[in-house]
């Protein structure tokens, strides 16, 4: 992208301009992936500025490999990764996931029986569900997860930020979204012990 | 297609990441399997639930901050490109000098070698002087003078702190370093508060040879009053 070039000229020259639009167009993008990869939100701050004084730092070492955005996206994140809040809190060794069939949970073939229990439960309650599933998620699965639901980025791309093949890109996401799902309805599955059964009046 | 297959694919299939046939005989099976049809209709209110998860809005403190730091990466980006093309234009100089320009004198061999090198210390000193400016704790002479705070805005809760300043030539901050005994958790939160105070600060600039120029300066915050020592 020629745009690119001269941006990239101007942070290498020390162009302020060139500084104040790369902040100007990346910090929300930045912000919010960071926000969406630690757990401590009043950390997300300081791991964005960090995560920019990495890129003013290192623009000479971007040859333009990927693009910026991937770039950009791929300090974020092992910004984010360096955060061991959020590493070692929640490190699940991943082959334990990987042993994990598909549907052979008991909570499936409960699930399964109802048509769409999702329909059944309030928003604000699957928002904080969904935060809290994101939180326990392993950190590999969460990124693939996030940066394909969150940010939109498409498989090729999230392989380059990732450093990771399409294939591992392919499975890290469909694992992290079968995480989720089961997660949820864990989180949920006690409400389902109440059971209503007519009751002939008296 | 049976249903371990569909739920291998079922990911890959939000994400429109198979092939058309493929597709269709999934799209059937969802149709006649209640337990796909459910794993299909959880991931996808996964998917949808996540997007709806909100997201804070950079705050004016962030932006500013982010501002204020782009600023001073760029004028430190400036300061080392302005180094490597005076290197350059250094060396260049002396090896034009050195390949022909003084053959014509014809200098004794030694004696050349020895122009050589005072000529090279005495352009190498007077460019360190212009570009590392005087340091902290240098005494001000008529050729050099220190940056000097001129104005300052200051919220801090600490007693008392000595931050040494990069001025630049038109009177901006560009850098600074705070003390080297501070612990990092009281450094993140000086480093905020020493920031903003700092972005609102105007110095004038150091000068050399009654040139305006960068030059650092050592600044001393106090809860309520702040002075300026050389
Ligand atoms: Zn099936």
């Amino acid at each position: 992208m020629p745009e690119e070039q001269v941006l990239l000229e101007g942070l290498r020259s020390g162009d302020e301009t060139a500084y104040e639009l790369l902040i100007a167009h990346f910090q929300q993008p930045v912000f919010g992936l960071v926000q969406r990869l630690i757990d401590d939100h009043n950390e997300a701050s300081d791991v964005t500025q960090e995560v920019f004084l990495k890129i003013f730092r290192s623009v000479n070492q971007f040859r333009g490999e990927s693009s910026l955005k991937t770039w950009i996206y791929r300090i974020a994140v092992n910004e984010a990764y360096n955060r061991r809040r959020w590493f070692g809190r929640h490190r699940k060794p991943e082959t334990e996931l990987e042993a994990q069939e598909p549907g052979r949970s008991h909570l499936d073939h409960l699930h399964d029986r109802s048509r769409s229990p999702y329909d059944l439960v309030l928003n604000e309650e699957w928002k904080s569900a969904i935060e809290k599933a994101l939180a326990g998620l392993n950190p590999a699965f969460r990124s693939a997860v996030v940066l394909r639901d969150l940010e939109d980025l498409s498989y090729e791309e999230i392989a380059d930020v990732l450093d990771i093949s399409l294939g591992t890109v392919k499975s890290r996401i469909l694992r992290g979204r079968e995480s989720l799902r089961r997660a949820l309805i864990e989180q949920f599955e006690p409400a389902r012990g109440f059971a209503f059964s007519p009751q002939p009046a008296d | 297609m049976d249903c371990l297959h569909v739920q291998w694919m079922l990911s890959a299939f939000l994400d429109g990441r198979i092939v058309d046939s493929e597709k269709r005989s999934l799209e059937e099976h969802l149709k006649t399997c209640a337990e796909c049809g459910g794993r299909h209709a959880g991931m996808v209110a996964v998917q949808t639930t996540l997007r709806d998860v909100p997201v804070r809005k950079v705050d004016r403190h962030l932006s500013l901050s982010l501002r204020s730091m782009a600023s001073r990466e760029a004028a430190r980006r400036r300061r080392q490109v302005d180094f490597r093309a005076k290197v350059h234009d250094l060396t260049g100089r002396l090896s034009f000098w050195a390949s022909g320009l003084m053959k014509p004198l014809a200098l004794p061999a030694a004696g050349g070698l020895a122009t050589a090198v005072l000529l090279f210390v005495a352009v190498m000193t007077s460019f360190q002087g212009i570009i590392s400016a005087p340091q902290p704790g240098d005494v001000p002479t008529v050729l050099a003078t220190e940056a000097l705070l001129k104005s300052t805005l200051l919220d801090t809760a600490l007693e008392e702190i000595n931050v040494e300043v990069l001025v630049d030539e038109q009177g901006r901050v560009t850098d600074y370093s705070l003390p080297k005994d501070i612990d990092m958790a009281a450094r993140q939160e000086l480093k905020r508060e020493i920031g903003k105070s700092l972005l609102f600060s105007k110095f004038q600039p150091a000068t050399t040879f009654g040139q305006p120029t960068s030059g650092w300066v050592r600044v001393k915050f106090r809860r309520t009053q702040l002075e300026v020592r050389g």
